[in-house]
C-alpha cells in the first residue's frame, strides 16, 4: 500500500506529471517576460494569455513526421532523446518540494547526485550530436563539450560552498540551516552570481547559446532530430530550466522556508525570481565567442568561485 | 533503495509513454531519397561521424580532471577544519593566476 502511494506520488503530484506541467508554465513565463522587454506581446493567443502555448508545441511536433537520417547511428539517436528527458526529471525527485527538508528521496550527498544527473545531461547532448552525423550537429556538440569543461568546475565548486560552510552535503540540510540563519545570497553573493551564471551556461541560453547559435549552425546539435523526438528534447530543456531555477533557489535563497505559505509556493516564487533573472539577461545580452566563454570560465569564474570558497571556510 | 530506482525508473517510462505516443499520433510520410539525407544547407555533403581532434582537447581535458580532483576532494572536505580548506584552495587560486598571466592561449 505504502509502495502504491509512493508510486502514485511520484507519477502524479509533486512527481512527473506536475513537474512537467509547472515546466511548461515556466517556458511561458520565460517567453512572456522575454518578449515584454522587447516591447512585443508573445505567446497570446492559445488559452488566456497563451498559457497553454508552450504544450501546443509540445503536441504538434509530436504529430509531426519523425524522419532519420539514412546514415546516423539509429539506435543512439532514439534513444538519447529519452535519456535527456530522463535526467532532469530523475533530478526533480531529489529537490524537497512538498516537506520543508527533503524530496522524494534524499540522502546525506543528494546535492552531488544532483550535479552528476546535470552533467550526465551535457555527456548526452554530445552523444546524440555525434550519431546524427550532420555537420553542423557535430560542430555543436564540440561546442557543448568545451561548454561543459568550462562551466562544470565554478558550478561545482560554488554549490558546494554553501555546504562546506553548514557541514552537509544535503540539499534539505542547506536549507534547514537558512531558514534557521540567514539566505546563503546574503552570506556568500560572489558564489551566487558565479553559480547563477554557469547554470546560464549549462542550459544553453543566450548569452551563452553558442552550441545551438541559430545564425551560424541552423539549429546546432538538434538539426537531425525531428518530430517526436524534438519534441522530447524540447520538453527535457524545459524541465532543465525548472530544476535548475529550483536548485538555485533551495541552495542559495533558502528553498521552501518561509512565513505562513506552505513550502511549495514558497520554492516557485523563489525559482521564478530566479527565473525573471535569466530572462532578463537573456534579453539584455548578445552572445559570446567560444573562445570568449571558455577563456571566461577558467580564468574568472573558477578563480572567484575558489576565492569565495576560501573566504567562507575561513570566516 | 527501492525510492532510488523509482525515481530513475518511473521519469524513464514517462519518457517511453511520450515516445511511444507521438510514434501513433505522427504523420507518416512517403519515403523519398532526398529525405533521409543529413541536412546540409543545399550543399552536397555526405554524413560522416566526425573524429573529434583529441589534441585540440588535451589542454582542457588536463586542466578539468585536475579541478574535478579539486572539486570530489572539496565535497569530501565538508566536515574538516576550514584551515585545511583554506591551505588547500590557497595555491589552486595561485596556479590559476600564474595561468592567466603566463599562458597566453588556453582559450584554445
Amino acid at each position: 500500500m505504502d509502495l502504491i502511494s509512493t508510486i502514485l506520488e511520484m507519477t502524479i503530484f509533486p512527481g512527473v506529471l506536475f513537474v512537467t506541467m509547472l515546466s511548461l508554465i515556466y517556458e511561458w513565463l520565460d517567453r512572456k517576460i522575454y518578449a515584454r522587454l522587447q516591447h512585443r506581446y508573445g505567446p497570446l493567443y492559445t488559452g488566456p494569455s497563451g498559457i497553454l502555448q508552450p504544450l501546443a508545441d509540445i503536441v504538434k511536433l509530436l504529430s509531426k513526421e519523425d524522419i532519420e537520417p539514412e546514415v546516423a547511428d539509429k539506435w543512439i539517436l532514439r534513444l538519447t532523446p529519452i535519456v535527456l528527458l530522463t535526467l532532469p526529471l530523475a533530478a526533480s525527485m531529489y529537490i524537497p518540494m512538498l516537506k520543508l527538508d527533503r524530496g522524494f528521496v534524499s540522502f546525506e550527498g543528494d546535492l552531488v547526485f544532483i550535479l552528476l544527473l546535470l552533467t550526465l545531461y551535457g555527456v548526452c547532448i554530445v552523444l546524440a550530436a555525434w550519431a546524427s552525423t550532420n555537420r553542423f550537429g557535430s560542430i555543436g556538440g564540440i561546442r557543448t563539450a568545451i561548454q561543459l569543461f568550462s562551466f562544470e568546475i565554478p558550478l561545482v565548486i560554488s554549490l558546494l560552498a554553501p555546504s562546506i560552510d553548514v557541514g552537509t552535503l544535503s540539499i534539505g540540510g542547506l536549507i534547514l540551516w537558512q531558514s534557521r540563519n540567514l539566505p546563503f545570497i546574503l552570506l556568500q553573493p560572489i558564489g551566487f552570481i558565479v553559480a547563477f551564471l554557469c547554470f546560464i551556461g549549462e542550459l544553453e541560453r543566450i548569452p551563452f547559446d553558442i552550441p545551438h547559435a541559430e545564425t551560424e549552425l541552423v539549429a546546432g546539435w538538434m538539426t537531425e532530430f525531428s518530430g517526436r523526438k524534438l519534441a522530447l528534447i524540447r520538453l527535457s530543456m524545459d524541465v532543465e530550466l525548472l530544476i535548475a531555477s529550483m536548485l538555485l533557489a533551495c541552495v542559495y535563497l533558502g528553498g521552501g522556508a518561509g512565513p505562513i505559505l506552505p513550502p511549495i509556493v514558497w520554492l516557485i516564487l523563489k525559482s521564478i525570481m530566479i527565473l525573471a533573472l535569466m530572462s532578463n539577461v537573456r534579453a539584455l545580452l548578445a552572445r559570446f565567442r567560444i573562445d570568449q566563454v571558455a577563456r571566461g570560465a577558467w580564468m574568472i569564474l573558477t578563480p572567484l568561485a575558489l576565492i569565495q570558497t576560501l573566504l567562507s571556510a575561513t570566516f | 533503495m527501492i525510492d532510488m530506482i523509482l525515481s530513475i525508473a518511473i521519469p524513464l517510462l514517462f519518457a517511453l509513454a511520450i515516445y511511444w505516443i507521438g510514434g501513433r499520433i505522427s504523420a507518416k510520410g512517403s519515403a523519398n531519397p532526398g529525405k533521409v539525407k543529413p541536412y546540409a544547407c543545399g550543399e552536397d555533403l555526405p554524413g560522416v561521424k566526425s573524429n573529434l581532434d583529441i589534441t585540440r582537447f588535451y589542454v582542457y581535458l588536463v586542466y578539468f580532471m585536475i579541478f574535478d580532483i579539486l572539486g570530489v576532494i572539496l565535497s569530501l572536505a565538508f566536515t574538516a577544519n576550514p584551515i585545511y580548506i583554506a591551505l588547500f584552495i590557497a595555491p589552486t587560486i595561485a596556479a590559476l593566476l600564474f595561468i592567466a598571466i603566463r599562458v597566453e592561449d588556453v582559450g584554445g
